[in-house]
């Protein structure tokens, strides 16, 4: 069943189990949660009419939560020192104010009607970067990106430079939504721990949060030495955290609040509790994608080559540690001479922002690549012509090599399958009067790695068992590290069993940054490679031999059967580490591609159909094509989405997110989906025993809104600097003298 | 949601509502923006009061008809704003289920008097309206008031006035009258709270729709499917060769009730149809207008609606 999930069968039967589908020996009570309607003041809570229905059982606020220690920084969108209901303050719109514990869904939207929520309200918020000049803050690093940098005088180079250009690109935030509102439960057990069900992305890391925060432990959120030695063995946790599927996730389902919310009701309710999620809560007791300026200038010379890039992102921080890192890619993109990152935060009062699809990168390259468009304009030359001009044989940044490296290929194939070069003009009149425009652009991502601790074992019967907790989200990933565990150990993937839902099992590195299956991947090659030297001895044949079809193979050809190994061994079973040096190595690792677009604008309503996107994508060895392109695809309709539609917008008095809602919050339907391809270049094989995984969707979103951005000037001669590039931005860029009369008088 | 009963005969009276598909109301009711005691389901009426006839001027509608089934009708189809409103409403699933008259009584999509912990004069009437001064993008530029400035969202009514549609409505005494489409709906002046001429109990049997005339329904939305208008028009041409002798115009997600544009009718009136009285009519239609700074680009969305819609009604009328 090559290509299909795994788990997929069950998920079109309706079989496949959520958190919210669960069914336990005790039924949990229902949790809601009561959040502030603004973004700061103090707040009072009169619970006594929700107390006095016959269906609750506890009314929970800052007077009567159980106190909470802090979580350090591991995730950064955890709450930090900022930890729910352990005070009055409202720091802002959409913070949990109080919890109404019930025998049911029912009794507990009564309850939660029936309380009386007062603010009392006292400065004005700032929610935009606009309104927060004053708290812009200089910052040496961003988040997990740098914040400061600088590669000989930019400045000056770009003082010198013949041609420059600067664009002004704004972004606004907006939120992963994924299908899921989710559903968290928790119960104390009565050796004082806790077991908890959650969709997360990272189970250590988030059983960590909690057990900081309720002074458990803060272990399982490291792994290798470091853990070992504070928590003696793996798997004495007293926080036990399930995780079932996820209905999406998109960097949402790391560190939420409802993670510790849960377990406060439980305690205080004193049984179990399941903490039911609204649409309109997932808004603030989970994590967006913050709003981002950037003021970037570049240099370059009379045939476009770059000479110095210098970006200044101011970025908006929430109530969390998070920062867009902004600052990270742009300088690895073209090849340079010069740079400077000079980054300011404004902390805002709202929500902690977090991970979505393309953390930083995506914004930042959407800047680059319209000045990169801005240059060709001003030298004449094709955009693909000035990208080819400025391509970088090294990592601009620092000189590395790089591991692979084929975007010169995703060039050529994408523009090769798009027409490029045949294209007609931009602005020219198609049949049904609509205007049409093309536009390009690169996509880049960071290969990350993060630290996994796999432990696998071959059975006797011929199984293959994996302990790694790792998360599945929809993504593939259970598939994918299902088909590397069969090849790597030479029996069928039937017979590959992940264990995976509890923290119980192996650290597994988080699911984000599409940095998941090459992570994991090496730590169960790691244990593999163990088994196989056993194996080897007890069959004498060379440490070198592989699994093969059921036989250890020598590299002379020499063999012997698995099973009959097994059968004088016994089950065997090894652990394998990696990824304790976050991937940093000799050589440079990313991801690359190249987007091309083609856009119908009617010129009275300034309408947009994006009618084609074509991407070629160098993501690595390509393990289950058809997963891996449903994941590009996916992955470029979402960029579609945040350039045409997805905003999140603000109430700036009061401060809390007005289209808090999933028909409000737009995110492409099928009725905009254009026609879509993705291409693989470069190795999708690998080279013969090596991993050689790359970051698949978190590329493809990179690239398209500056594709969609650059086919919308080609069309019309109007420039957007503003993400979404909606109705409002589009009259921003385009007068009705420019456009709309010149092209509708045809 | 609060506590209800439901029941299939009898007629509202106050705290109690008519349900007909129920997309607005249950919708509404699970946010606990609208909490009624009691519904009457509609769902008994439903063989009486829907189906599609015909006369030499006129098509008639039940009210209960759903959009899906109004939008299919060969009839219908012939009516191109109203065949483009109905099929460019919500979603199909949505469509399914909606019925005509629901739709022209459905809610506003002011995301204050969706979310109850926010105040808002028209869910809570005196308790104030902070969409003016807040976030206002998708708010009304026409029609608003000092109390309250929420859109009316839907498509079909906006086609209706343009057109000139009547409806009837069953009064909870058993009589019957007929008033314009144009009438139906109240600009919220001091009573946000009250939206429409209906009284507690009045039912709205059928919708009757005029023939005849070059037609179209130009809606401007942010995604391509499933979304409320942005800004939308639709406008009723009667031309003489070249000449338009007779105009209605009307616009949808820019005012408080579905808009009648008639100094844009008079601009139209007796002139050729070209770009530029298409524009020229376009501004007309929002001269009015009172926008603020986050919503100033609907009015020029309104203007470019307007003219894209007589330039394709022209189009149509060929
Ligand atoms: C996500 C979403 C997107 C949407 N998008 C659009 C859109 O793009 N364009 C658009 O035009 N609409 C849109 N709609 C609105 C939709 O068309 C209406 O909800 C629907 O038409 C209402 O019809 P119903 O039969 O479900 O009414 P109900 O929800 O049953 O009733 C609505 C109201 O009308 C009253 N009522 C119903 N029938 C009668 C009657 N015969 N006489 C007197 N009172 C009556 C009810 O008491 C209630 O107050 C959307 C709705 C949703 C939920
Ligand atoms: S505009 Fe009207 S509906 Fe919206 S908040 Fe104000 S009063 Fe309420």
């Amino acid at each position: 069943m090559q290509g299909h999930r795994i788990e997929g069968a069950d998920k079109v039967r309706g079989l496949a189990k959520y958190t919210d589908d669960l069914r336990f020996a005790t039924p949990p009570l229902i949790a809601l949660t009561a959040t502030s309607p603004v973004a700061r003041g103090r707040v009072q809570i009169d619970t006594s009419a929700a107390l006095a229905l016959p269906g609750t059982r506890c009314v929970i606020d800052h007077t009567n939560a159980p106190r909470l220690k802090r979580a350090i920084l591991i995730s950064m969108c955890e709450p930090g020192t900022r930890m729910p209901l352990q005070s009055d303050q409202v720091e802002y719109a959409g913070q949990p104010v109080a919890i109404v514990v019930a025998d049911s869904l029912h009794a507990a939207r009564d309850a939660l009607a029936a309380l009386i929520v007062t603010i009392e309200n006292h400065d004005a918020p700032a929610v935009v970067l606009s309104d927060a000049e004053n708290r812009l803050k200089s910052v040496r690093r961003a988040g997990i990106g740098p914040g400061a940098m600088k590669k000989g005088d930019a400045d000056a180079a770009l003082a010198d430079a013949s041609v420059s250009a600067e664009v002004n690109a704004h972004a606004a935030p907006h939120h992963q939504n994924p299908m899921e509102p989710g559903a968290v439960v928790a119960r104390w057990d009565p050796d004082g721990g806790v077991t908890v069900h959650a969709a997360v992305q990272w189970h250590h890391l988030d059983a960590s949060m909690i057990g900081q925060a309720f002074g458990l432990s803060w272990a399982d959120g490291m792994t290798g030495l470091l853990g070992r030695a504070v928590l003696g063995t793996s798997g004495k946790s007293k926080v036990r955290l399930h995780n079932q599927l996820s209905g999406g996730a998109f960097g949402r389902n790391i560190s939420y609040l409802a993670l510790l919310l849960a377990p406060i009701a439980a305690k205080v309710a004193g049984g179990p509790v399941k903490l039911v999620q609204s649409r309109r809560d997932t808004f603030s007791l989970m994590s967006h994608r913050s709003e981002v300026k950037q003021r970037l200038r570049v240099g370059a010379d009379t045939d476009g080559k770059l000479k110095a890039i210098v970006l200044e992102p101011d970025i908006a921080r929430g109530n969390a540690a998070f920062v867009e890192p902004i600052g990270e890619m742009p300088m690895q993109l073209y090849a340079h001479d010069t740079h400077r990152l000079t980054t300011r935060v404004a902390k805002l009062d709202l929500p902690g922002a977090g991970w979505m699809r393309g953390p930083g990168v995506a914004h930042a390259i959407f800047a680059l690549e319209q000045a990169m468009d801005d240059l060709a304009r001003q030298v004449g030359k094709d955009p693909l012509d000035i990208r080819l001009a400025n391509y970088s044989e090294k990592n601009p940044a620092n000189g590395k090599s790089w591991e692979a490296k084929a975007l010169l290929e995703a060039y050529e194939v994408g523009a090769a399958k798009f027409g490029w070069r045949d294209r007609p003009k931009g602005g020219s009149v198609r049949p049904d009067g609509r205007v049409s425009g093309f536009g390009m652009a690169s996509a880049i991502d960071l290969g990350r790695q993060f630290p996994a601790h796999a432990t696998v074992t071959m059975t006797k019967d011929g199984r293959v068992v994996v302990s790694l907790a790792v998360s599945e989200m929809g993504q593939g990933l259970l598939t994918g590290l299902t088909g590397v565990v069969a090849e790597m150990t030479g029996v069928s993937p039937d017979r590959v069993e992940f264990k995976r839902e509890a923290t119980k099992e192996g650290y597994a590195a988080g699911s984000i940054g599409s940095t998941g299956t090459y992570s994991n991947a090496a730590a169960v090659k790691t244990a593999v490679e163990k088994i196989i030297k056993k194996l080897a001895k007890a069959g004498g044949l060379p440490k070198s031999s592989k699994l093969q079809d059921g036989m250890l193979v020598a590299p002379n050809g020499e063999s012997a059967a698995i099973s009959d190994l097994l059968s004088r061994t016994g089950d065997l079973t090894a652990k394998g580490r990696a990824g304790l040096t976050f991937g940093a190595s000799k050589q440079a690792k990313a991801s690359f591609g190249a987007v091309f677009c083609e856009m119908a604008v009617d010129p009275i309503t300034l309408d947009v159909e994006v009618i084609r996107l074509v991407g070629a994508y160098d993501c690595g060895r390509v393990l289950q094509p058809k997963i891996a392109r449903a994941q590009l695809i996916g992955a470029m309709i979402m960029g579609m989405g945040q350039a045409l539609m997805e905003e999140t917008r603000l109430d700036r008095k009061r401060g809390h997110w007005t289209n808090a809602e999933i028909g409000e919050a737009l995110v492409p339907t099928q009725a905009d989906c254009p026609h879509v391809e993705a291409h693989f270049v470069g190795d999708t094989q690998g080279k013969p025993g090596a991993l050689d995984f790359k970051g698949i969707a978190e590329t493809a979103i990179v690239g398209v809104s500056p594709a969609i951005a650059s086919a919308f000037a080609d069309a019309t001669g109007g420039v957007v600097h503003h993400l979404p590039l909606n109705h409002a931005a589009r009259l921003a860029a385009v007068s009705r003298a420019q456009f709309s009369f010149k092209e509708a008088a045809e | 949601m609060s506590a209800f009963d439901i029941t299939e005969g009898g007629t509202p009276v106050d705290g109690a509502a008519w349900i007909a598909g129920g997309t607005t109301m249950v919708d509404l009711m699970k946010l606990g923006a609208t909490a009624p005691s009691r519904l009457f389901d509609l769902g008994a009426q439903r063989d009486a009061l829907s189906g599609i006839s015909e006369t030499s001027d006129t098509i008639t509608l039940g009210a209960l008809t759903t959009m899906a089934d109004a939008a299919k009708h060969p009839a219908i189809r012939g009516l191109t704003a109203v065949h483009t409103a109905l099929v460019q409403a919500a979603s199909p699933q949505i469509r399914e289920m909606a019925t005509l008259g629901g739709n022209l009584l459905q809610r506003t999509r002011c995301s204050y008097f969706r979310d109850t912990r926010q105040p808002c004069n028209k869910r809570v009437p005196g308790s104030g309206c902070p969409a003016i001064g807040g976030e206002d993008g998708h708010h009304a530029v026409l029609g608003g008031s000092a109390q309250c400035i929420a859109t009316y969202p839907g498509d079909f009514a906006v086609v209706c006035v343009a057109l000139g549609a009547e409806i009837t409505i069953r009064a909870s005494d058993g009589s019957e009258r007929k008033i314009p489409v144009q009438d139906l709906h109240r600009r919220p002046g001091a009573t946000p709270h009250t939206e429409t001429a209906l009284q507690t109990g009045d039912l709205i049997t059928a919708i009757h729709l005029p023939k005849g005339g070059a037609q179209s329904y130009i809606k401007i939305r942010d995604r391509a499917s499933y979304a409320f208008a942005t800004a939308s028009a639709a406008v009723v041409l009667h031309m003489d060769g070249a000449m338009v002798t007779s105009a209605r115009i009307a616009l949808g997600g820019l005012a408080t009730v579905p808009w009648r544009a008639a100094t844009a009718e008079h601009v139209l009136k007796g002139s050729m149809i070209d770009q530029k009285t298409a524009f020229a009519a376009g501004e007309a239609a929002l001269q009015d207008a009172h926008p603020t700074l986050t919503n100033a680009h609907r009015v020029e969305l309104g203007i470019r609606a307007v003219a894209k819609a007589i330039l394709s009604a022209r189009g149509n009328s060929v």
